[in-house]
């Protein structure tokens, strides 16, 4: 131990006296610290998008020091001939090497303590809280002390096996291949994830690793598998350095290393298993999705045997015994609606189903890829409607991989779930091809939009999770069981991770990551200011708007968060490091809150046929307009200048089919509030918000929106205002 | 104790660099002679445990190569080439020796360092960075660290290249005193070093035993092969380069002396061997041929 | 002419090899893959091609630091003009190399299709282009990387100090999508417009000259190469 220790303090004064090498945490921890202090609004300013950011890039860049000093250790006296004399001391190579690696560690270690500090400091600004912060810090810990620790044990194995100096290319090489080539065109662009585990680090892997709501909470689990692997490698490459060592130079020991590193060698093999037989069962559930794509490129694309779908109860519940989560989906159905023959559902195929009832009452069904359908006798019973029960199971990771990166359909662990109504995770009437084909690289993916429901009213019930649950419906009961219900909503998704609800009582609640909290807040505050001015004239509540905004990176593969949805009465931003929740998101949500919908854009009137041609874009805009004039007492020519979307919806290039409708409209609006009419158009605008304004996309691509013509506008304000 | 039984070294195929070696050294000064890549330095990187051999046994006072670690134990070993930490001292560069060396006590380590540093005359330098030693002060503490721990077999290969005469002198000194009741293994090709301070001696010469004995055997190789004569440069130039063993310059002439079987000349007079002599009469022949 | 071939021979070691197995696996790459579906010269033509550079960069120096640096300095040679020698053999193979590899992209994809950044027109084009353009497009950068690696090796006196110097630079700059460096990312894969080529690929030229010079300044202070043996 004597020994251990004082190889161990010679070790430690090189690397703490070396002047190139002390400074390197420090710089570090600098240069995370002027990134973090990047955030600014125009682009995100998540806190963990560029901590993870950080990790991908510059940390990776860190792990040449742990190849630097692993070489140089070596090479510094076992591998150099003028320090002969110390293969002659009555001590062990095994006990220098331990040196080495030790006090490697302890100075390895100064970089993830800067780390942490700089992210803790920003954490605290930020407003993460202390639970939050403790175990994100304890992730990143974690998985720095690993990456550094496999880097440098290799490190001390090319250097104790290649004597030539070429072992430096060779280490930088490594440093390279193990990170930067392995990640990007080996794991990802060939889609060969048996290799992820030899990753030198996880977070150099965009996908799952970078959200916050996701990757501790579900990606602990694939990271204990990985990192299992990893330190029995480590082991390993030790045993072998020893081994190297020890028959260099002879040693009694010699055969206890050799047996060790085969030992090691089995263990690490048997230490891949967990990770190589999920991946295995991964890629077997993909596989049929990608037979299921296969199929449906032969001609079956559009969906058939759909139909309404009166009420809909899912019942979502960890089964702690079983470690997996498990559904219940009652459907009920008017039996005149089905369609006549076999009845299909499609559900996505890697959530196995065990039982099929109708009303109550076991019922025979065949399972093929994502269609389930049952018996047309089964459903031939008294009554005019049937419930029907699907009992099954969720997989733990929906597993969607795609050229860019390692993304989920579908996650449902204790601890976090993702189900996003897009990954078809409750069954859905009639046979709706959920996926497309890619190429070699690229074999399946979610067709976009390619599930429907329909509108039905729903409940949904949560049970035995181990973190709070969200959903896009609204929330019927509070306490750690949640029940969701609404009276209309075309489909449900699930949240459940490392997520916050952001904003006081009485604000529209935002359902966000930690690292959002201060943005989440402070957009909050504005909506809340939006809200208030609507409330006091328009009847809101009465309308459908949503009561909830889900702002989230998704994990994805889900291929359809690419612009704002309007799921239930949730809007869901999609998150990314280049928008933030600017003043586009804001009108994005003022539309959702009043209207409940996603649109965005004005219409184009170009082409339309008369009988399709519709001024509720416009009525849509000068509701808005309203609250920028009146609310916040902005000038006419401020709100066309300086509001997103208004110069193309009201102002001088709006235009029409052939005049432009929402300049002439703005116009009369204007002169009304010029005469003190105000509260008459306000009258004339609630009137037809209660006619209903929501324009919804279609599966087919199509919208559906009230036909309100000119001519109607122009009636009504006639009748309002007393004419023109 | 040291017994060296048919050791033999193989690196690559065909190629040895030591061949049956079997020597029995005693206590005192043994000196180990023979030209570059005789083997020399691999027969002492064999003893000190750095290499393991092809084939053969070494045993050091007992312990044989199947227990290195025991024989590490009872050796000090200093190689031709040496380096040592730049940024340690003297005296720091020796306690971290000891404590590899299993002296555990630091009073005692101390006084051990202390010791050897005045054996070695590094007192005065011992606070001083390894980096401003010069060449021969880091050949004296690499002594001291060889020293340290009182080994029974202290292995030097080389120990007097590069220092000037007086150091010279004085580490061959050091190794006589020390060789008292222990074993000295001394290797080097300055046969000067292995005359004053040795009494037997073995020639190595391309990796096999050309010779083991006391000195004066050795000597004896060139019994009526030393020659003496006086040249002029001219004749000088036209000599066998490694026959003549010295040359003085002596007004116009140059007076030298010749490892020769037979006369190499006129006025040439057989003179008494030196050992440097005999050793160059033993692997002049192999030379010749 | 011995000096230029003697510099060529420091390409016959363990890391030539290394070197060379890099250059024929980019060469499979180029001149493989679906002709339908051409790969980007991006990829192919620079971001797979610069870790060339560092590589060079080491492999040229490293019989000159592989020892002591005494007995460089002591020849009657002049250390800049030994820089500037090796210099121009990187250079020179690193345009032989890229030019094989651009005629291993040819004749797998009948054309080279990349960005053009023309003078006359705002914003790049895609489509084919001129055989020597890939090349021109690529030189700035190229040159620009190998003069990081330069500075690094004759700063430190460390062969490895060039891939280490070298590969960072180029990882940073391939995992951040060219945002680290800003102006002076290495690839032509994230420029909007037209000017910001012109401006980055100026950059690049620029700092490439500065460097260089700082190179030589370092390299010509001859009192610095005499050191002990302190390893590597």
């Amino acid at each position: 131990m004597g020994k251990l220790l004082a190889a161990f303090r010679l070790e430690c004064r090189h690397l703490f006296s070396s002047w190139l090498l002390l400074p390197l945490p420090v710089l570090l921890g600098l240069w995370m610290a002027s990134s973090l202090s990047s955030m600014s609004p125009a682009q995100s300013q998540d806190l963990y998008l560029y901590t993870m950011d950080f990790q991908r890039i510059q940390f990776t860049l860190s792990l040449a020091v742990p190849f630097l000093v692993g070489v140089t250790s070596v090479r510094r006296d076992l591998d150099r001939p003028s320090y002969e004399w110390l293969g002659g001391l009555p001590v062990s190579s095994g006990t220098l090497l331990t040196a080495k690696l030790a006090a490697g560690m302890v100075y390895l270690s100064l970089f993830p303590a800067a780390m942490a500090l700089v992210y803790g400091w920003f954490g605290v600004r930020s407003g993460l809280p202390a639970d939050v912060l403790r175990g994100e810090l304890l992730w990143f810990a974690v998985q720095h002390e690993t990456a550094y620790l496999v880097t440098l044990v290799l490190a001390l194995l090319l250097a104790v096996a290649i004597r030539n100096r070429v072992v430096y290319l060779i280490a930088f090489c490594g440093w390279v291949f193990g990170t930067f080539f392995l990640s990007e065109f080996v794991v990802t662009r060939l889609s060969w994830y048996a290799l992820k585990p030899f990753l030198l680090h996880q977070m150099i892997q965009d996908g799952m690793p970078a959200t916050e709501a996701w990757s501790i909470k579900a990606g602990r689990g694939e990271l204990k598998r990985i990192l299992g692997f990893q330190l029995a490698a480590a082991a390993l490459l030790l045993a072998a350095a020893g081994a190297v060592l020890h028959k260099r130079r002879p040693s009694l020991a010699l055969p206890a290393w050799r047996l060790a590193t085969g030992a090691l060698a089995l263990i690490a093999v048997l230490a891949y298993w967990p990770y190589g037989s999920q991946l295995h069962e991964r890629q077997q559930r993909l596989a049929v999705k990608a037979q299921e794509a296969g199929l449906d490129r032969g001609g079956e694309e559009a969906p058939d045997g759909r139909f309404p779908v009166d009420k809909a109860s899912l019942a979502v519940r960890w089964d702690n015994e079983a470690g997996a989560v498990r559904l219940e989906a009652a459907l009920t159905v008017r039996r005149d609606r089905l369609p006549a023959g076999k009845v299909p559902f499609t559900l996505n195929p890697a959530f196995p189903v065990d039982e099929v009832l109708v009303n109550g009452r076991p019922a025979p069904f065949h399972r093929g890829g994502q269609t389930v359908t049952i018996a047309e006798e089964a459903l031939r019973a008294d009554g005019k409607e049937a419930t029907i029960t699907f009992r099954y199971k969720a997989p733990d990771y929906d597993w969607m991989p795609s050229p860019l990166e390692e993304g989920y359909a579908a996650i449902a662990t204790k601890e976090a779930l993702y189900l996003p109504a897009a990954s078809g995770w409750y069954p859905h009437p009639g046979r709706q091809p959920m996926y497309e084909g890619g190429d070699r690289l690229f074999p399946v993916r979610l067709r976009y939009n390619a599930l429907t429901f329909g509108d039905a009213s729903w409940e949904v019930r949560t049970d035995g999770f181990g973190t709070e649950v969200f959903a896009t419906l609204e929330e019927a009961g509070g306490g750690p069981d949640k029940v969701f219900q609404s009276g209309r909503a075309d489909g449900v998704s699930l949240y459940a991770g490392t997520l916050i609800r952001s904003g006081k009582s009485g604000e529209l609640p935002i359902v966000t990551t930690p690292g959002n909290r201060r943005e989440a807040e402070a957009f909050g505050d504005k909506l809340q200011q939006i809200r208030a001015y609507y409330d006091s004239w328009l009847p809101v509540r009465e309308g459908n708007g949503i009561r909830q905004i889900v702002y989230l990176q998704a994990p994805s593969g889900s291929g359809t968060r690419g612009s704002n949805t309007v799921e239930g009465r949730s809007l869901f931003i999609p998150q990314t490091k280049s928008h933030n929740l600017d003043n586009f998101q804001l009108l994005a949500a003022q539309k959702a809150y009043l209207f409940g919908d996603a649109d965005q854009h004005t219409f184009s009137y170009s082409g339309m046929p008369a009988e399709d041609f519709s001024v509720v874009s416009e009525i849509r805009y000068l509701l808005l307009y309203l609250y920028y004039r009146e609310g916040k007492g902005m000038s006419e020519q401020e709100v066309l200048r300086d509001v997103p979307y208004f110069a193309g919806a009201l102002g001088d290039s709006s235009r029409g089919e052939d005049r432009a409708y929402g300049k002439e409209m703005r116009q009369l609006v204007e002169k009304a509030i010029r005469g003190g009419k105000l509260p008459e158009v306000k009258k004339l605008l609630a009137g037809f918000y209660r006619e209903g304004l929501t324009v919804r996309q279609l599966p087919d691509e199509g919208l559906e929106y009230p036909r309100i013509p000119y001519e109607r506008w122009l009636e009504e304000w006639d009748k309002q205002m007393g004419g023109r | 104790m040291i017994q060296l039984d048919q050791l033999s070294k193989r690196y690559t195929k065909n190629d040895w660099a030591l061949r049956d070696v079997s020597l029995t050294i005693g206590t005192g000064m043994y000196g180990l002679l023979g030209p570059n890549g005789a083997g020399k330095t691999t027969l002492m990187r064999i003893v000190a445990t750095l290499i393991p051999p092809t084939s053969g046994e070494v045993s050091v006072y007992g312990h044989t190569l199947k227990r290195p670690e025991d024989i590490r134990k009872v050796i000090g070993y200093l190689p031709q080439s040496i380096q040592f930490y730049p940024s340690m001292t003297g005296r720091e560069l020796l306690d971290y020796v000891g404590v590899m060396k299993g002296i555990r006590h630091a009073a005692d380590r101390r006084k051990q360092v202390q010791d050897v540093l005045e054996q070695v005359h590094l007192t005065e330098k011992a606070s001083a960075k390894v980096r401003t030693y010069s060449g021969g002060m880091k050949r004296r503490l690499g002594i001291a660290s060889a020293l340290l721990g009182n080994p029974q077999l202290l292995i030097v290969d080389e120990p007097t290249a590069g220092l000037d005469p007086e150091e010279r002198v004085r580490f061959r000194n050091l190794l006589s005193r020390f060789s008292v009741d222990r074993t000295v293994l001394l290797s080097t090709h300055i046969v000067a070093d292995i005359e004053t301070s040795c009494e037997s001696a073995a020639v190595l010469s391309r990796g096999q035993l050309a010779f083991r004995g006391p000195l004066r055997e050795l000597q004896r190789h060139a019994d009526g092969k030393v020659w003496e004569m006086e040249v002029t440069e001219r004749e000088l130039a036209l000599l066998p380069p490694h026959r003549v063993v010295a040359s003085r310059r002596e007004g116009a002439v140059v007076r030298c002396t010749i490892v020769a079987e037979q006369s190499p000349g006129l006025g040439a007079v057989l003179v008494p061997p030196s050992v440097e002599a005999g050793y160059l009469a033993l692997l002049g022949g192999e030379r010749d041929g | 002419m011995e000096r230029w071939r003697y510099e060529l021979h420091a390409l016959r070691s363990v890391s030539g090899l290394a070197a060379a197995c890099y250059f024929l696996l980019g060469l499979a790459g180029a001149a493989s893959g679906d002709p339908e579906l051409p790969r980007s010269l991006v990829t192919v033509g620079e971001l797979s091609f610069l870790p060339l550079v560092p590589l060079l960069a080491a492999i040229l120096f490293s019989r000159e630091l592989g020892g002591g640096t005494e007995l460089l300095a002591s020849l009657p040679i002049s250390l800049e003009g030994m820089l500037w020698r090796k210099t121009a053999v990187a250079l020179v193979l690193l345009i032989a190399g890229h030019s094989v590899w651009m005629a291993g992209y040819y004749w797998r994809n009948g054309a080279l299709f990349g960005r053009h950044f023309g003078l006359a027109s705002d914003r790049p084009v895609g489509g084919e282009l001129a055989v020597y353009e890939p090349l021109l497009q690529l030189l700035p950068a190229a040159v620009f990387l190998l003069a990081v690696c330069l500075l690094a090796v004759t700063a430190s006196q460390k062969a490895y100090a060039a891939l280490a110097a070298g590969l960072a630079l180029w990882m940073a700059d391939a995992l951040s999508h060219g945002a680290l460096l800003g102006p002076f990312t290495l690839t032509n894969g994230t420029h909007e417009t037209n000017e910001d080529f012109w401006l980055n690929r100026c950059l690049l030229t620029g700092g490439a000259v500065l460097l260089l010079g700082a190179a030589t300044y370092w390299i010509g202070r001859r009192a610095r190469w005499v050191r002990e043996d302190t390893g590597d």
